[in-house]
């Protein structure tokens, strides 16, 4: 399983980085997103994959404490996440602005600001 | 209760900015909000001086569970030197920028940046490191296109890929520490991977994934292109509010990173830091050489001071890290001076074309004398405090026999020295092109003078207060150098 | 009295400032008003100058440090009170000199705060006991100099002269910290009081040749050695008193103090011997011959300044009791001659508008007494009896015969040098002065120049002195032993004087005094022949060849920096991933072998199907050439790990996930329509390197997962969450508690994340700036 799950990460960085890796500013973006999920999955499994158990405690039934997933990493992708949904927010409506005010979406158009 | 402040002020604003006030109100606002958290500044390092460290718990869970703020003189010392250029920043803003952009929101974005640097500083929690660089990373990608220009647009974006890439890269690495170590707490990680022993280097791909996280932030070689791309295009203000603070917080992120975890294995980071360091420092004066725009050269070398810090890291003694701190806050004010200066410039002249430019010096002897000292201090010309920093910096590595870097660092001086002539010479001496007319700036510029002058006077004096302030920064440093002091009292062992 | 010593010099630096001030009060008189603070100061070292014991030296702490150990202590012992004398007293007759010489300038103010600032600085390099002192007020008479230089700002010229001349002994003051700091390092200390007795350590130590190498670049650099002399000449664009300044008392000689300085803890070695006097010689006779070629009066004093600081040097490096002594009297020597003349020059400019020695003709009547000064200087810069250049002259080559290494050539070279400085005396004075040289065209007089009290008064005063110091000569002797006891740790008696019989010396004289007159017979075609020779040399014109190496630095460095910083954003993520991907690789493999091995998990088939399904979704969205079908694909790979979450028992996450995806898939698609459709930019071979490098950037990150994965060091701190979230925290769901309560800031910052975006992307959309029309 762990094999399977390595790859699959990889596979999705491999994505990631070849969408961010085009021209298009539009695919970048989708770049981003897919870089974003990925690094999330990553937090969430690097705990290991041991434990499934639903981390919402009952008063009544008595819970395997040690099957409980790690609820931090959850935690801290649930922040991720957010914080994601924010920048991809910005992003857009950036990249929305650019081509509005250039009608272009080249990245290699985007050379002005380095050159001399 | 003193650290929460820091979150506490900014973040008043950004509330209140939500809030239809009238644009008088949030200005008063504004400055009364630097005003309180330079207050809160001066009050920590008075009380740092006394106790050494402060920590605060946010609903008081102990400490590796619940997140640490903590501050040590380190901290301290950063937190005030950014609450000196938030002053100045505010104050050279209510003058300089426009009404449309204070409009919508500026002062809130300022905020954002100031809280995210803030936080940071005084982030005892690895995570928590991590949703500041946040916060400062949404602020700072917001001004950088505040306004919507089309070169400011382009600069945004690279800014925004280039950076959320290092977010990618550093948020990673926390999960994958997390994995191995299980917690999250700098000071408890710290103390146990002390405790690993050799199967320590199994951390390093996640460690390396951090560091990345950082040089990227940091603008350290060969990480630095979003630097160069994209801060000469966002208002001048905003350009001076970054490159006083932005990648100065990604190297502090570094040192006390390197001072708690990667010191654990310093056989290894060393030599990378030290030359990452040293090849910053030249790449960053080599490649400002051959710039035009005053912005410009001043943005790679930032590249290059950087680099000092950097090496000041590496050499890694009680000297260097002193030196390099010193240098942090020197380069804080220098850098955001030469920038206001360029700002004024541009309001001046309405462009900052180095060929276009000339007979400032003629026009506004105070503005030269604000830039000459600032100029003249990123040189490294004594007695500014950019002497001090370098002198520091040298000294420590000669006697950590590293003569080839402290000649490297010492040369680069020269070619610091010959841009900043450069800039001196084309904008303020020669006598400018016919056909290129200057601007009279509307109404009074007391509030920028002041500004670019509280600046200006802080390289001054940290120049003639030379002594004691490194005495303070070897003491920051002495802090840094027995992590188990940090630790101790984070962890309450 | 000697206590307020170090505050009487802090005091410089208030009125420095106070000086712009002044000015509007004062107006052209506030050079001579200014002049006060020499004076005293004069006064003052003339007082400890004859007081001072053989073998005494006072030592006065400092009131303050500026970086540990490198505190502003003065040392008052014969050398520094000989140069102190020699910078306040000369600065005294400039200051005079220049409240009439800029009376016509603007901004004068600036530009007498910028003297007093330099005098300041010179004053205490010569006064302080503490080298990194010393380097600090050496940077700033760099400093002060490269704005003084550049005063006359409009003018390229002058700008170009104050940039090279600032880089040039910037890099020099760069190299002296570097030499101060290996010394300290060595050593211990920065005080030379402290370091005298220490020259065994340092120049037996291993490091001693870098430090001699580094001392001597500094020197070369600021006291206009070869091959660094060039940027001397070009510092004349400085206005003219200034110029007699710079050359007669300070910044140049410098260098000379410093080497007299550091004599008695770096010197006496076999690098010192040999490669001072080597150089020394080289300039000097450079600089004479050099002199010889030019037509400008100030260019030619500039150069026979150059050859004087040769002197100087050689003989610093000669390094024998009767060498220092030279040394120090030359020193004043050249000074009053220098200085004298380079305000003539600036006289002769004003009176004349020009400085052409060629248009120049007949002066001595309408300039009167400052002929005769004239006179009598030019007669010192030959060395001609009675003054003191005479007795300078006679030490030197008394000096020159003790060399220890190669000193023939060093006498050959001095005999020719001395030669030509002469004929050059004879030349120029012959041209300017000489009533009944027929001169084709009479220059204008403006007689109000002529008769300046103000511009005269500086050069007579110095010439009597020259005079006055020659017939009168054991006064000075008597006073210089102090200053060689402190360079050469010996107490000698100093006797000068005019005549010492016959012998080797004098006839050395005579045969120079003869090759001299000869020269200035043939003046004619030497000076052709030498102006043909610097034409030649022109090709290798050093300040442009200077220009030239900075201009073709910046040009590389800006092909190289289009190479680096080339503006296209994917090479710099390819920079990045590559990077970083190979780091990591290393890593993993460098410590393959620690990491135990691992209980693999059951391979579970309905995730394996959902990883395919993803798998499948994902390729599709990088392929897809429809910008639906690609988000939706990436929608689907989104709520694919959603399930994930899902299956490992993360409700939250999952729900969160799904949430979230969906939002941003709606935002992308109400965008997407306003946006273009997908353009193929990409060539095919670029295609197939960004799939390498996705692989290899993927291979890692699935590698690092594997290889992390799934081992737990410690145990997580989440056991304390998953303990006490019911009972402290008093919440059921973990998660929720971790995120509202345990890692409450962790959610205020990321509220404020969410808070400023949503600002953010108001600003953005509804914010347009015009751009300013006049742009």
């Amino acid at each position: 399983m762990e094999l399977v799950l390595a790859i699959f990460i990889g596979l999705l960085y491999a994505c990631g980085v070849y969408l961010l890796l085009r021209r298009s500013i539009v695919k970048l973006i989708l770049g981003v997103f897919v870089l974003s999920n990925a690094t999330n999955l990553v937090i969430f499994l690097a705990g290991g994959i041991t434990r499934s158990g639903i981390s919402i405690l009952q008063d009544e039934v008595v819970v395997d404490k040690s099957n409980i997933t790690d609820p931090l990493p959850q935690a801290l992708i649930l922040t991720a996440i957010v914080i994601g949904l924010g920048i991809a927010a910005y992003t857009l409506a950036l990249k929305y602005k650019y081509y509005k005010v250039t009608g272009t979406d080249d990245l290699d158009r985007l050379k002005n600001t380095d050159q001399r | 209760m003193i650290l929460f402040g820091f979150i506490f002020f900014p973040l008043l604003y950004i509330i209140v900015g939500f809030f239809p006030f009238p644009l008088k109100w949030k200005k008063v606002l504004a400055l009364l909000t630097v005003g309180g958290n330079l207050v809160n500044a001066v009050n920590l390092i008075y009380k740092i001086s006394h106790v050494g460290m402060i920590k605060v718990s946010p609903g008081s869970w102990p400490a590796p569970f619940g997140i640490t703020l903590v501050a040590d003189r380190m901290s301290a010392f950063l937190l005030l030197i950014t609450a000196i250029v938030a002053v100045s920043i505010v104050l050279f803003s209510l003058q300089s920028v426009d009404r449309p952009r204070l409009e919508r929101g500026y002062f809130q974005f300022l905020f954002g940046i100031i809280i995210g640097v803030n936080g940071s500083f005084i982030a005892g929690d690895l995570f928590n490191l991590y949703v500041w660089f946040e916060v400062m990373l949404m602020a700072s990608f917001i001004l950088m296109s505040h306004g919507g220009e089309q070169p400011q647009l382009e600069g945004a974006i690279k800014y925004l890929i280039l950076n959320l890439i290092s977010s990618f890269f550093f948020v990673a690495g926390i999960g994958l520490l997390y994995g191995k170590m299980g917690t999250l707490n700098l000071a408890d990680l710290s103390n146990k991977i002390s405790q690993l022993g050799d199967a320590k280097v199994i951390l390093n791909p996640s460690l390396v994934l951090i560091v990345v996280g950082f040089a990227i932030k940091g603008a350290l070689f060969p990480f630095f292109f979003w630097l160069p791309a994209s801060y000469h295009t966002p208002v001048p203000v905003v350009s001076a509010l970054f490159a006083g603070l932005l990648t100065k917080v990604g190297i502090y992120s570094l040192i006390r990173f390197y001072t708690l975890i990667l010191y654990h294995n310093s056989a290894f980071w060393n030599p990378w830091i030290l030359g990452v360091g040293t090849v910053s420092m030249v790449i960053g004066v080599f490649t400002a050489s051959s710039q035009f725009d005053f912005r410009k050269k001043l943005s790679f070398h930032i590249i290059s001071q950087v680099g000092y810090v950097v090496i000041g890291l590496g050499f890694f003694t009680l000297s260097g890290l002193a030196g390099a701190l010193f240098f942090l806050g020197h380069n804080m004010f220098a850098k955001t001076n030469t920038y206001l200066v360029a700002g004024w410039v541009h309001k001046r002249k309405g462009t900052l074309d180095l060929k276009n430019l000339g007979d400032v010096f003629k026009e506004s002897p105070v503005w030269s004398v604000l830039f000459i000292i600032s100029a003249f201090s990123l040189a490294g010309l004594p007695p500014l405090s950019g002497f001090i920093g370098k002198y520091s910096l040298i000294k420590s590595g000669i006697e950590a026999h590293h003569l080839f870097i402290s000649l490297v660092a010492l040369f680069v001086g020269i070619f610091t020295l010959f841009s900043m002539l450069k800039i001196w010479i084309e904008v303020f001496w020669k006598p400018v092109k016919e056909g290129v007319k200057s601007f009279t700036i509307a109404g009074d510029e007391r509030l920028m003078v002041t500004a670019s002058g509280i600046l200006a006077l802080m390289s001054v004096l940290m120049g003639i207060f030379g002594v004691p302030i490194i005495d303070y920064c070897t003491e920051a440093a002495a802090d840094l150098l027995s992590p188990e002091k940090y630790i101790r009292f984070v962890l309450n062992v | 009295m000697h206590q307020l010593l170090p505050y009487l010099l802090t005091s410089l630096l208030v009125v420095g400032l106070a000086t712009p001030l002044l000015e509007k009060k004062l107006k052209y008189r506030t050079g001579v008003f200014l002049s006060v603070i020499p004076l005293s100061f004069f006064l003052y070292f003339l007082w400890v100058f004859t007081s001072l014991g053989k073998t005494e030296s006072l030592i006065i702490p400092p009131i303050m440090e500026l970086v540990r150990g490198g505190g502003l202590s003065v040392r008052l012992d014969g050398l520094s009170v000989l140069f102190g004398l020699m910078v306040s007293g000369i600065g005294v007759l400039v200051l005079f000199y220049a409240s009439a010489y800029m009376r016509k300038y603007p901004r004068q103010g600036y530009f007498f705060m910028l003297l007093t600032f330099f005098m300041g600085a010179m004053l205490g390099m010569v006064l302080t006991n503490n080298l990194i002192a010393l380097f600090i007020f050496w940077e700033l008479t760099s400093v002060f100099s490269f704005l003084l230089i550049g005063f006359d700002n409009h003018l390229e010229k002058a700008r170009k002269a104050a940039l090279q001349g600032f880089l040039i002994t910037a890099f020099g003051g760069l190299c002296l910290l570097f030499g101060v700091l290996l010394i300290g390092d060595i050593a211990g200390t920065y005080e030379i009081s402290e370091l005298l007795n220490k020259g065994e350590l340092i120049t037996s130590h291993t490091r001693y040749p870098l430090i001699f190498l580094f001392l001597v670049l500094a020197v070369f650099t600021k006291s206009a050695q070869f091959p660094f002399h060039f940027w001397l000449p070009g510092a004349m664009n400085a206005p003219t008193p200034v110029s007699a300044y710079l050359h007669s008392a300070t910044m140049v000689n410098a260098g000379v103090f410093l080497l007299l300085r550091v004599n008695p803890f770096i010197g006496d070695t076999l690098l010192w011997d040999s490669v001072l006097p080597l150089f020394g010689s080289i300039t000097m006779f450079t600089g004479a011959l050099l002199a010889f070629g030019e037509k400008d009066l100030k260019r030619i004093l500039a150069f026979t300044t150059i050859s004087a600081l040769g002197i100087m040097v050689l003989l610093a490096g000669i390094d024998t009791t009767k060498s220092i002594k030279a040394a120090l009297v030359f020193f004043v020597v050249h000074g009053l001659y220098k200085g004298a003349l380079f305000m003539i020059a600036g006289l002769i400019d004003k009176t004349t508008g020009t400085r052409d020695i060629d248009r120049l003709g007949q002066l001595w009547k309408p300039l009167g007494l400052v002929s005769f000064a004239a006179l009598l200087s030019f007669f010192s810069m030959a060395g001609l009896p009675p003054m003191l250049g005479f007795i300078g002259k006679e030490l030197i080559y008394g000096a020159k015969m003790q060399a220890a290494y190669f000193s023939n050539i060093i006498l050959v070279f001095g005999i020719l040098s001395n030669m030509l400085m002469v004929g050059i005396s004879f030349y120029v004075f012959y041209q300017v002065f000489w009533p009944y040289r027929r001169v084709k065209k009479k220059v204008a007089i403006d007689g109000h120049y002529a008769r300046s009290f103000l511009l005269s008064f500086g050069p007579v005063i110095l010439a009597a002195f020259s005079l006055g110091l020659g017939l009168a000569p054991v006064r000075i002797g008597k006073y210089l032993q102090n200053a060689i006891y402190f360079i050469r740790a010996e107490e000698v008696a100093v006797d000068l004087g005019l005549w010492h019989g016959v012998n080797a010396v004098l006839i050395l004289s005579i045969i120079t005094v003869g090759g001299g007159i000869l020269l200035f017979i043939f003046r004619k075609q030497v000076a052709f022949n030498v102006a043909r020779f610097n034409n030649w040399l022109n090709k290798f014109y050093l300040p442009d060849v200077f220009d030239k190496v900075i201009k073709n630095y910046v040009k590389v460095a800006s092909r190289q920096t289009d190479r680096i910083q080339h503006g296209y954003h994917r090479y710099y993520l390819i920079t990045f991933f590559v990077i970083t991907s190979l780091l990591v690789v290393v890593h993993l493999f460098a410590n393959s072998g620690i990491a135990p091995e691992l209980q693999l998990q059951p391979i579970k088939s309905y995730l394996l199907i959902l990883f395919i399904v993803m798998a499948f979704a994902a390729g599709y969205a990088i392929f897809s050439s429809s910008r639906i079908a690609a988000i939706l694909a990436l929608g689907i790979v989104g709520y694919g790990i959603g399930l994930v979450y899902l299956f490992f028992g993360a409700v939250d996450l999952a729900i969160t996930q799904f949430l979230v995806e969906t939002l941003v898939m709606v935002i992308f698609v109400l965008v997407i329509y306003k946006l273009p459709v997908f353009a193929v930019f990409s060539s095919k071979a670029s295609r197939v390197r960004d799939i390498f490098i996705a692989l290899l950037a993927g291979g890692m990150m699935g590698m690092v997962v594997l290889k992390s994965n799934f081992f737990n060091v410690e145990t997580p701190i989440s056991d304390y969450f998953i303990n006490n979230s019911l009972n402290l925290a008093h919440g059921k769901n973990i998660v929720n508690v971790i995120l509202v309560d345990f890692r409450a800031l962790d959610t205020m910052g990321e509220i404020t994340v969410l808070a400023l975006a949503a600002a953010g992307v108001v600003a953005l959309l509804r914010l347009n700036i015009k751009k300013r029309e006049n742009e």
